[in-house]
């Protein structure tokens, strides 16, 4: 049976938006997805007119309707953002080339300019090294470092002044669910506290003027999808080779059927995020410092991605990510903070030795 | 291969957290288990009247059966320390969701074994008021699907519970929660939008002080369902099964979730240690008020959630303005019934809390 749109009653209705159970035609629905985002950015002051904007670009749909998107409300309120795409090469053969020709495309349509980074040039490793080294366990820990730094990275080539990702409402809900479920109350208490809008690490300014934000963070993932259907938008849709293993598909599913019987229940995730508060010791925020081999923000000496680039290098990239990595971790940071002495001693004696002269 | 106990070495016939046990370690285990959560918790103290809530399900028949050998059995043979007057409290209102026919016998005759009192809801006139206001009244049309069914029981079960401790002058009532359902409340808490009661939930005492004076605790709270069935059998407790044709896997939000944490604990064993760790770094608000319709915590880092007025008419029929707070679960609860049916509940249960809050009969 036709139904008429909930919110102009004059058109039969496409979509039914189950958080709200409305029910709405196509323009309707573009205009609610597009004021949807443009609201998330004005009440969380997440852009400002004038900036320099990377998007983060996989050829996915989230990033394909975030570009759009973004393009869009720059046209519509003049917000003059300078925006680039940013995608991230990881080497996975048969998945990301494939999604880069996609990228390309984005480019080509939305005529913005394109960088990409690759793993290859950073790290000198692809995803397919990694994981022929370590297999098809915990493969995603190391991507996602790596991932991460390259964004940042990339970033900072082309002197971009904040980072936005296609991260939607499932992406948040999920990782909440994943970090309870595994007990990873660090990972858990961060993103509670990034909700509240308290997490800010000490001397970020003066490190790091790259923020990232998430304009899709109040969007449904298949409002998304419907979007990007109905704008006939051309994104790539394939799961990466290596996810299937993940243990996100196990909160994934679970969110996916919960949303089956109430639709409302990750923005309920998402507000129950913001309700809790926790204990002292738990709300300490971290404090930042400089790698002290790639010069990139970290909590320790030495940064996750280059310690992962060292035990791949030696060869023993699955005691990385296991208990008896972080002894691993531990000599290689002793190591490298000695060799930083050592190297801060001679440059001291060398400094004597020129003002002598 | 023959398993040995890791204690005792003899054989072993339970597999469980810490190694292969034989039954009688096992058992020896979930005591020790059991007391120590009561002691360490401050759950009750010396000479307290405490009472149990009873369903017949496995779950309290294990608790009512550890309760009484806490009591009454020593392995040197002494005397038990513990010293608590125990009353079972059993609902025993006829509902689609369990016959009361079958659980009262299996309660009785486990009451009769450690000379435990029993106490129905039948017998006391305001919890039948209660009972005749609201789920004799209801139109079974408005319920969508079993998740609102179950949760509008339970509001209405523990209500009366406390109701019966208070006639009973116990302040201090266990319920048989095991480690899995305390798992499953916190993720149905988070999942409805009432992250705030996480703390109250996780924590095994009733730090919450919903019921006025009665605190309901959990002393199973780190015990998994697997140990007390197995415990439960080992034992040969009679218990009441859980009526399947309304537990479909789908059939409801609670036994989605219960599925969901059973599947994902056969793959990774830590999964309910974990959740239970997590969820007790959460800080308890200092400041919050309850929900009016199921009593659950409200507020949001520190801002109560805004009060609604609502219309209520009394046994008069007059009308009446009262000032309500709903929980993010409730407010969608009260989306998904009609008008009438919510009101109907809302009014007979802040009628209720009035009369369990100053000692009065009911109706």
């Amino acid at each position: 049976m036709k139904r008429l749109c909930s919110h102009c009653e004059k058109a039969f209705a496409n979509i039914l938006v189950g958080r709200e159970d409305k029910y709405l035609c196509r323009c309707c629905f573009y205009e609610y997805f597009e004021d949807t985002v443009h609201q998330t950015i004005v009440e969380e002051c997440l852009l400002q007119p004038g900036e320099r904007v990377a998007i983060g670009a996989s050829g996915g749909k989230d990033s394909t309707v975030l570009a759009y998107v973004l393009k869009i409300l720059n046209e519509r309120y003049c917000y003059n953002w300078d925006l680039w795409l940013l995608s991230v090469d990881e080497g996975i053969h048969g998945y990301r080339d494939d999604s880069l020709r996609t990228v390309e495309q984005n480019r080509d349509d939305y005529k913005l300019p394109l960088y990409i980074v690759s793993y290859s040039e950073l790290y000198d490793w692809t995803m397919d090294q990694v994981v022929s080294q370590i297999g098809r366990k915990s493969n995603c820990t190391f991507c996602g470092v790596f991932r991460r730094q390259a964004l940042d990275r990339g970033a900072e080539k082309i002197q971009a002044n904040v980072l936005t990702t296609g991260h939607n409402a499932d992406d948040i809900a999920e990782t909440v669910l994943l970090n309870l479920l595994r007990g990873d109350h660090a990972r858990f208490s961060r993103s509670v506290m990034e909700e509240n809008g308290s997490y800010r690490t000490t001397d970020e300014s003066v490190f790091n003027k790259i923020r990232r934000v998430k304009p899709l963070k109040q969007v449904y993932e298949k409002e998304i999808l419907m979007y990007a259907y109905f704008k006939k938008l051309k994104y790539f849709a394939t799961e990466c080779i290596y996810a299937p293993f993940a243990y996100r598909g196990h909160a994934r599913e679970y969110l996916k059927s919960l949303e089956r019987m109430r639709p409302h229940s990750i923005s309920d995730i998402l507000y129950s995020l913001s309700c809790i508060s926790l204990n002292k010791e738990e709300s300490k925020t971290r404090v930042a410092q400089q790698c002290i081999r790639c010069g990139s923000i970290s909590s320790q000496t030495i940064c996750k991605a280059c310690q992962f680039k060292t035990s791949l290098d030696r060869g023993q990239g699955v005691l990385a990510v296991k208990r008896s990595g972080m002894s691993l971790s531990k000599q290689t940071t002793q190591c490298c903070s000695e060799s930083a002495e050592r190297v801060s001693q001679y440059e001291a004696d060398s400094n004597d030795a020129a003002s002598s002269s | 291969m023959v398993h040995s106990c890791a204690k005792c070495q003899q054989r072993a016939t339970v597999y469980d957290v810490g190694g292969s046990k034989c039954d009688f370690c096992f058992q020896q285990a979930i005591i020790h288990n059991f007391k120590t959560t009561i002691s360490r918790k401050g759950l009750a103290q010396f000479g307290d009247s405490v009472g149990v809530a009873a369903s017949g399900g496995y779950s309290s028949q294990a608790l009512v059966d550890l309760l009484g050998r806490s009591l009454f059995e020593r392995e040197d043979g002494k005397t038990s320390r513990m010293k608590l007057k125990v009353t079972l409290f059993h609902i025993d209102f006829e509902s689609p969701l369990h016959s009361s026919n079958s659980n009262i016998e299996v309660i009785q005759s486990l009451a009769a074994k450690y000379s435990f009192r029993l106490c129905t809801a039948r017998d006391n006139h305001s919890c039948q008021q209660l009972w005749r206001e609201t789920f004799e009244r209801i139109a079974w049309k408005d319920f969508k699907d079993t998740s609102d069914f179950e949760e509008l029981s339970r509001i209405l079960v523990y209500r009366m519970i406390a109701f019966l401790a208070q006639s009973q002058g116990c302040k201090i009532v266990f319920d048989g929660l095991s480690a899995h359902s305390v798992c499953r409340n916190i993720l149905t808490s988070i999942s409805s939008g009432n992250g705030f009661a996480i703390p109250f939930e996780v924590s095994p005492a009733d730090i919450s002080g919903r019921f006025f004076d009665v605190a309901i605790h959990h002393p199973q709270y780190d015990i998994t369902d697997r140990q007390l069935m197995r415990y439960v059998w080992i034992r040969k407790i009679d218990f009441v099964a859980p009526n399947l044709t309304l537990s479909r896997l789908t059939a409801s939000v609670d036994s989605l979730t219960m599925s969901f944490l059973k599947d994902l604990e056969e793959q990774h064993r830590s999964t309910i240690p974990n959740i239970l760790r997590t969820s007790s770094k959460v800080a308890v608000p200092l400041q919050f008020s309850y929900c009016s319709f199921c009593r659950v915590p409200v507020g949001s880092n520190g801002k109560l959630v805004s009060p609604l007025t609502w219309k209520i008419h009394d046994k008069k029929d007059n009308e009446e303005k009262v000032v309500t707070r709903l929980c993010k679960a409730c407010q969608h609860r009260q989306r998904r019934m009609s008008m009438e049916t919510f009101q109907l509940f809302l009014s007979s249960l802040m009628a209720f809390d009035k009369a369990l809050e100053y000692k009065e009969d009911y109706g």
